[in-house]
């Protein structure tokens, strides 16, 4: 999806941010963390807005903690996104952003979209996360995924070809696995 | 070493420091991949770029192309604003490959 949005235009006039979630990183994943992570992709190579810079030098010299609060980094968010023609976020799996992290998360995209009409939110996730993502987006657009029979064949083939015990392997066990499981594998 | 000033930042690596003390035009000068390092370090530890690398060498060409011929997918990626949807949730089981979407 990043690869995909990247290439549609120029460097100077898009920035892309993605972050993927993981259960096993929930404590480190905060809504702290995430926004963190996004304003620092979405800065890149690109000159530090000065807010954002004296904001950094203000909390070097006030004390050894970050000393950042989720209304500071929205705030930075969007500062640096008013400097960039158009700006996508991603975020992978919001499912496993822990519940208390993930509303205060969602508000602060609320906050930025309503702001910036120059971004754009993609989000990923199992289907239960979508009440919670309707409260801050009720316009948001549910796109549902599942793998098509397609996917999967390729999937196999590479798997199929990377079998080293190639005896244990004949025609019309390959045959069988490449009709089967994606017929089984794919929704009704 | 300098006392430092009010202006004055510490870069955080070794090798990278870049003590400023005392003229504004000392500060003016403060090489930017110098403030840069310990300025990511601070906005987050998150580094989803790692992830993305690993996934992108996995992925398989092809794989969720679909996805991203939709009317939902091309409407909410395309340039024109207002009307147009600012969230675009993907959403599937486990093992979809939403992850893997290029």
């Amino acid at each position: 999806m990043i690869d995909n949005l990247r290439d549609q235009a120029p460097t100077n006039d898009i920035a892309v941010a993605g972050v993927y979630c993981d259960f096993r990183g929930q404590v480190e994943q905060s809504t702290l963390s995430i926004l963190g992570a996004i304003l620092k992709q979405l800065v890149g190579e690109r000159d530090i807005p000065e807010d954002v810079l004296q904001a950094f030098q203000k909390a070097k010299r006030e004390s050894g903690s970050r000393g950042l609060r989720v209304r500071d980094l929205t705030r930075m968010l969007k500062t640096t996104i008013a400097l960039i023609p158009r700006v996508f976020i991603c975020i992978d799996a919001l499912d496993e952003v822990h519940p208390k992290h993930l509303s205060k998360l969602l508000a602060s995209l609320q906050d930025i979209a309503r702001e910036s009409p120059n971004t754009r939110i993609f989000l990923t996730g199992r289907s239960h996360v979508n009440s919670e993502i309707k409260k801050n987006f009720p316009l948001a657009v549910v796109a549902p995924l599942s793998s098509t029979e397609g996917d999967i064949e390729t999937y196999l083939k590479m798997k199929l070809g990377q079998d080293l015990k190639s005896g244990a392997m004949d025609g019309d066990l390959r045959a069988d696995i490449l009709e089967l499981i994606p017929e089984k594998c794919s929704p009704m | 070493m300098a006392q430092e000033s009010p202006r004055g930042l510490e870069g955080s690596e070794g090798g990278d420091s870049f003590l400023i003390s005392g003229s504004y035009n000392t500060a003016n000068i403060v090489p930017m991949m110098g403030v840069r390092g310990p300025f990511f370090q601070w906005l987050s530890p998150l580094e989803p770029q790692q992830r993305h690398k690993e996934l992108q060498s996995s992925r398989l060409d092809g794989v969720g192309n679909r996805f991203l011929e939709t009317a939902e997918f091309r409407k909410w990626s395309g340039s024109g604003g207002g009307d147009d949807p600012a969230v675009l949730f993907c959403c599937g089981d486990l093992g979809t490959g939403k992850s893997y979407l290029k």
